[in-house]
């Protein structure tokens, strides 16, 4: 069966001649349960509560649901008790002819820390989808620092939902790189409930070929003084096309709080399509929000300087590129995982 | 605990000033038909082609979908909107032939007083007629054409108007263009000869005074090679209970390395459905620089677009948006840079205040062939209060890849500390906000001739009186 589904819907629409209100996946196979690799460990979960998750609302939306609904995937559940720390790294891999989903549920309790590192890579062959989605629970003064890499084959499709709420004093950091697969959507929501809760967010990407990278990343604040920053960077060559949608969304009650959104796109190539549409909505007095965003062509003294040193035009291009990237990857805090990225960086600037 | 007061708003009544309809003043009845639209052409002894534009602009509006992605226009019922209301005179280029009440309106707006002290020309319009139309004899012997837009299509300007009326927006943009294309009425023609400059603004004002009406005039400006033109636009309307209906349209034509400026202090009531369209077309080195100071309205979409068509042609665009109880104010600007070496430069401010709601929406496009074009958007938004909202939605594609786009945008509160350092100087709590709003909406008061400038800084003065947060 394939199935038609809208995804990473403008927090508030605009125009719609600038397609940019949405995303449809029109014909996604749907997919069977993923089988993740899990490292580390955490507590049982028994009695495990769903209602909490069922309410978060995610990046990509409800569409997603009925991708996993229809996919039959139990939930891969990590239950992080009070006051305690945990690493926990899931490596999914895509088999080759298969399309697959993994739904995460982490609930992180008072306290709690949790680093959890993720990645995706893929077989090569004609290409399939893997979807995942991740919804967070953080009690009161939690800390969750997820770490996602999405390194998938050239040719598949790469679903990345996260979804997160989060009580008094707790933070939520998201650190994320896309690099691979054909079609990338990716959308983060963190509904920042709690009294000072906070999200960091950045997001790296390397858009090359014919590749689209969709991004929808949304901050609720209605604690009063929480706090968001989103960050995003990233390169866009070859014939690439990338949106990024942000929203900064100040609800009623969210006095104190603070927003801020950075983007920098460097774009390498003509024929390349790069858009943005970043959000601040603002129902409370008592906020600051900020919005900057730089899009552009490499700095021309800084390619006449390096190219005066002997570099030629091409090389300083995949140098500045690469260490775009990399500022992302030094916030990864994994050897394990930086290595990954490095080996997998190495083949594409090759 | 910080305490809030709010006191009521004072009167608008240097606007809010009504003139009763006269018997004899002609009002199709209400509601939008194959039958209204006839009678509309008719009335205006439209040439066939423009009678069958209508027609078929109609036919569009019928087919199109009301927008779902801004403010609620349901409380807009064309079927109570009368979309012609015809005032008991004929065009005059003499205030003294105007009818006592008319004139008495626009004296009270200072229409007569500004067209002596410092306009070239002055187009006046009540409800769907111009009533007075007149450009200063200089002015109009550098050939300048200002000039209802009817007289022109009658005239020997009849081609021009043909080539250029609705070509930049066509009734096919959105469903009120499409409105518009069917019952517009009146409006003004301007073309300003090459390399002419006219040294000081030409001014439409729109004056609606009728009850449950629309007005629906439009401008066409033509500003030919190397010509330089400043034009003003003011619009206003006394409050009803009942809705009222404007949908505009400007079209522009910049032509190679000309500029036009082209300023607008809307001050509709607060019954106003404010539905208008605007639009430029920028030819090679031409420049357009568009003010827009929105006060008034209960709702309003309003983004006056820039095509950037020709090599290096350049926009501007300033506005200040200023949202206060019951008001909904959608804003902003489009451009399109189509041409290598084009730049644009958006400079907004947002008031929200009293419940008020103000959007900044926006749109950077670079398709392309916009190598070497620049970018920048910076919108800033100032609460006032926690029961009203703002947002902005800016919007940027991006085709080309040796270009450069900037955009900033920032929200927040007027500082507590600013406030106080103006108290200890002695200024009160509501002098001082007043001052510091006024100073937040520096950017476009500056660029306005000094009589306008005192003008909004008066409307901001009025929307700020009263409010102690």
């Amino acid at each position: 069966m394939a199935l038609d589904i809208k995804v990473n819907r403008l927090s508030a629409p605009t125009w719609h001649w600038l397609g940019m209100n949405d995303h449809t996946l029109t014909g996604i196979d749907v997919p069977v349960p993923a089988r993740p690799t899990v490292e580390g460990e955490t507590a049982p979960a028994d009695g495990w509560d769903d209602s909490p998750f069922a309410a978060i609302q995610t990046g990509m939306g409800r569409d997603m649901d009925l991708l996993v609904r229809e996919s039959g995937a139990e939930p891969l559940r990590l239950n992080v008790p009070a006051g305690e720390e945990r690493t926990v790294r899931i490596h999914l891999r895509r088999r080759a002819g298969e399309n697959q989903l993994l739904p995460v549920e982490v609930l992180a309790r008072s306290g709690s820390r949790l680093n959890l590192l993720m990645d995706y890579t893929s077989e090569q062959d004609e290409g399939g989808t893997l979807a995942v989605r991740t919804r967070l629970v953080l009690e009161e003064n939690a800390q969750v620092k997820l770490v996602q890499l999405q390194l998938q084959g050239d040719n598949d499709l790469a679903l990345n939902d996260v979804g997160a709420v989060c009580d008094d004093g707790a933070k939520l950091r998201l650190v994320q790189l896309f690099l691979g697969a054909a079609e990338t959507c990716s959308g983060c929501c963190a509904a920042l409930d709690g009294k000072k809760s906070a999200l960091e967010a950045d997001t790296g990407y390397l858009g090359r070929n014919r590749q689209h990278i969709d991004f929808n990343y949304v901050a609720l604040h209605r604690g009063k003084g929480s706090k968001s920053e989103l960050r995003a960077s990233g390169v866009l060559r070859d014939a690439a096309r990338k949106l990024l949608r942000g929203t900064i969304d100040f609800q009623k009650g969210a006095a104190g709080a603070e927003g801020d959104e950075r983007e920098e796109v460097l774009l390498l190539n003509e024929g390349v399509v790069n858009q943005t549409v970043p959000l601040i909505l603002c129902a409370e007095e008592d906020v600051e929000g900020n919005h900057g965003a730089t899009i552009g062509q490499l700095d021309e003294d800084l390619l006449f300087y390096l190219m005066s040193r002997g570099m030629s035009a091409g090389a300083v291009e995949n140098m500045v590129a690469r260490a775009r990237i990399e500022a992302v990857c030094q916030q990864i805090g994994d050897e394990a995982a930086e290595g990954q990225l490095h080996d997998y960086l190495e083949e594409v600037f090759q | 605990m910080k305490e809030k007061t709010y006191v009521q708003d004072i009167d608008r009544n240097l606007y809010d000033f009504r003139n009763e309809e006269g018997a004899d003043t002609f009002r199709l009845q209400s509601g939008l038909t194959r039958e209204t639209v006839e009678q509309i052409s008719r009335e205006k002894h439209d040439p066939e082609w423009m009678h069958d534009f209508r027609l078929h602009a109609l036919e569009i509006y019928e087919q199109m979908p009301v927008p779902d992605w801004g403010p609620s226009i349901e409380g807009l019922d064309m079927s109570n909107i009368a979309t012609y209301v015809r005032p008991n005179t004929k065009m005059s280029a003499s205030w003294e032939e105007v009818p006592e009440g008319i004139k008495d309106t626009f004296e009270r707006l200072g229409i007569p007083q500004a067209e002596r002290t410092s306009l070239a020309g002055v187009g006046a319009q009540y409800d769907s007629e111009l009533v007075y139309h007149n450009v200063r004899e200089e002015v109009a012997a550098q050939g300048v054409i200002y000039t209802d837009l009817e007289s022109a299509l009658h005239g020997e300007y009849a081609g021009m108007i043909q080539d250029h009326f609705m070509k930049l927006v066509t009734p096919r943009d959105h469903k009120f263009a499409a409105l518009h294309g069917a019952v517009w009425s009146g409006g003004s023609f301007v073309y300003v000869p090459k390399g002419v400059k006219v040294e000081i603004p030409l001014q439409s004002y729109f004056r609606l005074n009728a009850p449950g009406a629309g007005q629906f005039e439009h401008t066409l400006i033509l500003v030919d090679e190397g010509a330089d033109l400043h034009f003003i636009e003011g619009c206003s309307a006394p409050k009803y209970n009942v809705a009222n209906l404007h949908a505009g349209c400007v079209e522009l034509f910049v032509g190679k390395n000309a500029r036009l400026r082209y300023s607008t202090i809307e001050n509709w009531s607060k019954n106003m459905y404010n539905l208008n369209t605007k639009r430029a077309q920028v030819e090679e080195g031409g420049v357009i620089e568009w003010v827009s100071g929105s006060f008034g309205s209960h709702v309003s979409y309003l983004y006056p677009m820039s095509i950037l068509k020709g090599r290096g042609s350049r926009m501007e665009f300033t506005g200040i948006t200023f949202a206060g109880r019951g008001q909904n104010l959608d804003t902003g600007a489009k451009v399109v840079h189509a041409a290598p070496d084009t730049a644009s430069y958006m400079n907004t401010r947002s008031i929200s205040k009293d419940g008020g709601i103000s959007t900044f929406r926006s749109s950077v496009v670079m398709t392309k062939n916009a190598g070497g074009s620049r970018a920048s958007v910076s919108c800033q938004s100032l609460m006032l209060d926690d029961i009203s909202r703002s947002d902005t939605i800016p919007a940027m594609d991006i085709r080309a890849a040796n270009v450069d786009v900037g955009h900033e945008a920032k929200i927040g509160r007027i500082s507590d500390d600013a406030v106080f350092y103006l108290m200890s100087r002695g200024i009160s709590e509501e002098d001082a906000r007043a001052m510091i709003v006024s100073g937040f909406a520096d950017n476009v008061s500056k660029e306005l001739p000094l009589e306008y400038a005192v003008e909004m800084n008066n409307l901001i003065q009025l929307e700020m009186k009263g409010s102690i947060g």
